[in-house]
């Protein structure tokens, strides 16, 4: 029995040491990407804080300011966004946030509702998701379906990043190195803003109807986009679908999407209609980063316009003077000081 | 499921944990359930070839086992009343009726392995040759997947039941526990190739959980994986690379990719092997040895005693030994005496059975010219050794040579070492004719300067992989170099301090994390023996 005990402890602390060392590996040798990192930073808000979650791809984790919506409404927010976001990783990663937040409004945007999305391709936008959520069901629903669409992709990989990124050993200057564990708190609340940007034009008839027809959605994409208003109905959110400004819109698209919205009974809102385009008071030239982002100037502007939109159609509480979210405030000192030459 | 993958590292454990929590007397059917359940995720539909190779054994061995305990006490009833010649006729009698029935069976299950691994090759050298003499004849083609490991299982049920027509031991009455023996899954992928009275009695009996033992065999993993993932897989790149153009590379790169495919299919092979006998390990179960530093040989066929031991031990035991002392080679000694004088006719019975074995390990190997050319070309050097013995013994004597030196050792591992590499070409090399132009290339197209001037980065792996394939390699020499002066590792590392030991298995299994050849950027690869 003492033989059997000591085996046993001796077993733990080996275990231990393990599990300390695997960690601090995984973070030298992980990706650093500020997606993730957002995406994981939202375990830090406390339960049951956030009014409004923004979902989806590049368009809205680029466009969206929940800090500049605080500073200005008053409603806390969240954008838990990725690039090329699949989705079915939209899906997961919404029933996830929802075991963690009672929002009243979910924002989706649902241009990805035309793509088709290759697994295998994009395993790299699949990470910058992946990466930054904890292991739950979600996640192990979302990595099951990657496995099943690319045999190539393990389980084990999206566990334990380490075993994805394990040659990155020849990368890396250990003399320089640093660990680079995933980000705890976020001041930008999501949002990954870019800097500069070409000045960009919109194209020839832009947003009018022609007699083109618009793609087909895909069949997978409007499945997963089906569920995650039916999850939102379940628990009685609210849901606006959305379309951010880019060029590579057409009339035709806008239309589809709107009257799915209607077939769903949700709200929809195009930011690339006319009427809406000259409340925002985009400039081409400045406010893009490239044909389908916001730059940072962009963000803040559309953030002030939709911020506006969203306390007046949904009726957002302002917490901005709450006790309980004051640290609401200094994430904001930290965004704006950031932020200061542009804003 | 690859010995290397996490879903056998999973089911080992599950497996390991059933096995040890059955109740004694009922843990080698957990080890049956285990070995079928690992079976059917190789799939389902091969699972039939198993079944009709462990019933057509069971029944034929039964049969035999039958027939030779009727026989011993008819017998002993009748003997007393026979003559000699009687005894004889008696004898025949009973080996006919023996063989009525080891025949089919062998047939059966050796057909089974030959039409599966070779009806396309031979279907399609026929059409080659109907071509040729323009007979308008065109045979389809047949191509089959083979079944997990059916070279191992198959040779080791027919192993089983030689010998119990030669009567070694008493059939096995319970179907079961047969099946068990045949489907031991550690060993079924790759072997090493078991016998029946080695490892019968450690299936069967209810072996009790040894943390000691546990630990022996998760370390024999671990250095099975470190040469497979770390070593094999990462020279695999430059194999692929330089055998998949053949024309491209000049003589230097062939040599530098016939040494590191020895380097690569050892370590893949003995790799595996590790593996299979670590995991038998953890279940209480000791499988045979399987390599012992095969390119520390001093010829060829001590390299043959050393590499795939179990296969060498099969042919030699159930193909060498019944060729070399039947009564027709026996006649062909008598008549190559005559004819060819005392020396050569008294090694005809070796010889030629020799070359036959080495024939068949060849065609063992894949059903290709190449692989027929490779098992001719070993038989050529064992047959050219054997005659060339004793002169090259008294050429040795009468230039002084020194044979009980370093030097002269060094000389045979080394002189050995370029024969294998000889002969890893010739199965590596896309077929016959591209390995003939690899070795010209060799001798006619030599340029040293590539090993210096950058040429082996242009091989598919960059300089940092380049040292973690040289330093692995020097590890696995080192390795090689003390088990070969007698130093048991693990015993050795077993008397250690705590902290050194812990120092070392951390070391060994970050290593294998961080510099093993896995995951999306590198394509997997399989045991490269699973295929055979």
């Amino acid at each position: 029995m003492k033989g059997c005990i000591k085996t046993m402890t001796r077993c733990v602390a080996f275990f231990i040491i393990f599990s300390m060392i695997f960690s601090n590996t995984s973070d030298y040798l992980r990706r650093p990407d500020d997606e993730s990192d957002e995406i994981h930073a939202f375990y830090d808000e406390p339960k049951d804080s956030i009014d409004v979650l923004f979902m989806g791809s590049s368009p809205i984790l680029r466009g969206v300011s929940p800090m500049v919506m605080w500073k200005q409404n008053g409603f806390t927010s969240y954008v838990r966004a990725s690039a090329l976001q699949a989705p079915s990783v939209t899906y997961g990663l919404l029933g996830e946030s929802l075991e963690y937040q009672s929002p009243e409004l979910v924002v989706l945007l649902c241009d990805n509702i035309f793509l088709e999305f290759d697994y295998g391709e994009r395993e790299g936008d699949l990470r910058r998701a992946l990466d930054g959520m904890k292991m739950s069901k979600y996640k192990f629903q979302i990595v099951n379906q990657v496995i099943a669409a690319d045999d190539r992709q393990t389980l084990l990989s999206y566990m334990f990043p380490l075993f994805r990124y394990h040659e990155r050993w020849k990368e890396i200057n250990w003399a320089e190195a640093e660990p680079t564990p995933l980000m705890v708190h976020s001041f930008k609340k999501g949002n990954v803003y870019l800097r500069g940007g070409e000045p960009q034009e919109y194209p020839e008839n832009f947003m009018e109807p022609s007699s083109t027809l618009a793609p087909e959605f895909n069949e997978s994409a409007k499945d997963y986009i089906e569920k995650t208003i039916n999850l939102c109905k379940e628990k009685n959110i609210s849901v606006l679908m959305l379309h951010l400004p880019k060029m590579s819109w057409s009339y035709e698209q806008s239309m589809a999407i709107e009257d799915f919205a209607k077939e769903m009974g949700v709200d929809y809102l195009d930011c690339d209609r006319e009427e809406i385009r000259t409340q925002l008071n985009l400039d081409p030239a400045v406010d893009y980063y490239d044909q389908g982002h916001m730059n940072l100037i962009g963000s803040i502007k559309l953030s002030q316009w939709f911020g506006e939109y969203l306390d007046i159609t949904y009726n957002l509480p302002d917490h901005r003077n709450e006790e309980a979210y004051q640290k609401w405030n200094e994430d904001y000192q930290l965004y704006a000081e950031k932020t200061k030459a542009v804003s | 499921m690859a010995f290397t993958s996490v879903q056998f590292v999973v089911f080992l454990l599950l497996a390991a944990t059933s096995y040890f929590l059955t109740p004694k007397r009922y843990r080698w059917v957990t080890l049956l359930i285990a070995n079928y359940i690992f079976y059917f995720f190789a799939g389902v539909r091969y699972f039939i070839y198993l079944l009709a190779t462990t019933i057509t054994i069971y029944f034929a061995a039964v049969k035999l086992g039958n027939i030779s305990a009727k026989n011993k006490v008819d017998f002993a009833a009748a003997k007393t009343a026979l003559d000699k010649e009687q005894k004889k006729a008696w004898k025949a009698t009973f080996t006919k009726k023996k063989r009525m029935i080891l025949i089919p069976a062998l047939l059966f299950n050796l057909g089974i392995l030959a039409v599966l691994k070779y009806s396309g090759f031979v279907e399609s050298n026929l059409n080659a040759l109907f071509a040729r003499f323009s007979l308008g004849i065109e045979m389809p083609i047949h191509s089959f997947l083979l079944p997990l490991g059916i070279s191992f299982y198959t040779f080791q049920s027919v192993a089983y039941l030689i010998d119990v027509y030669r009567e070694k031991y008493e059939p096995e009455r319970n179907w079961a526990k047969l099946a068990l023996f045949i489907s031991f899954f550690p060993q079924i992928v790759q072997g090493p190739i078991g016998r029946y009275n080695d490892l019968a009695e450690q299936l069967f009996r209810p072996n009790s959980f040894s943390f000691q033992r546990v630990k022996f065999g998760v370390q024999l993993m671990l250095w099975g994986a470190f040469k497979k993932l770390i070593i094999a897989d990462r020279a695999k790149v430059i194999v692929d690379t330089i055998f998949g153009y053949p024309q491209t590379f000049g003589g230097t790169y062939v040599a530098v990719a016939a040494l590191v495919y020895c380097v690569q299919l050892y370590g893949d092979f003995s790799g595996g092997i590790d593996i299979a006998t670590g995991a038998a390990q953890v279940l209480g179960i000791q499988l045979e040895k399987n390599f012992q530093r095969p390119y520390l040989a001093t010829s060829i066929p001590d390299f043959w005693r050393r590499w795939h031991i179990t296969l060498g031990a099969w042919f030699r035991d159930y193909v060498f030994y019944p060729l070399s002392l039947s009564k027709f080679f026996m006649k062909v000694g008598k008549k190559g005496r005559k004819l060819l004088g005392n020396y050569i006719g008294k090694l005809l019975p070796v010889l030629i059975p020799q070359f036959i074995v080495f024939f068949l390990i060849g065609i063992w190997h894949g059903a290709e010219w190449k692989y027929i050319a490779f098992g001719f070309y070993n038989g050529t050097l064992i047959v050219l050794g054997i005659l060339f013995d004793q002169p090259f013994k008294k050429l040795i004597e009468k230039l002084h040579i020194r044979t009980e030196c370093f030097s002269w050792h060094l000389f045979q591992v080394l002189r050995t070492l370029i024969l294998v590499a000889l002969g890893k070409i010739i199965t590596r090399a896309p077929g016959v004719g591209a390995s003939a132009y690899m070795v010209r290339s060799m001798v006619q197209n030599w340029d040293g300067n590539v090993l210096l001037n950058g040429g082996l980065l242009k091989l598919g792996l960059d300089i940092q992989d380049l040292w973690v394939l040289f330093f692995a390699s020097l590890v696995f020499l080192t390795v090689s170099l003390l088990q070969e002066s007698g130093v048991q590792i693990r015993e050795a590392l077993s008397k250690q301090n705590l902290m050194f030991r812990w120092v070392i298995y951390l070391a060994a299994i970050f290593s294998l994390i961080l510099f093993g050849v896995y995951g999306l950027n590198y394509n997997a690869s399989d045991f490269i023996y699973r295929g055979f």
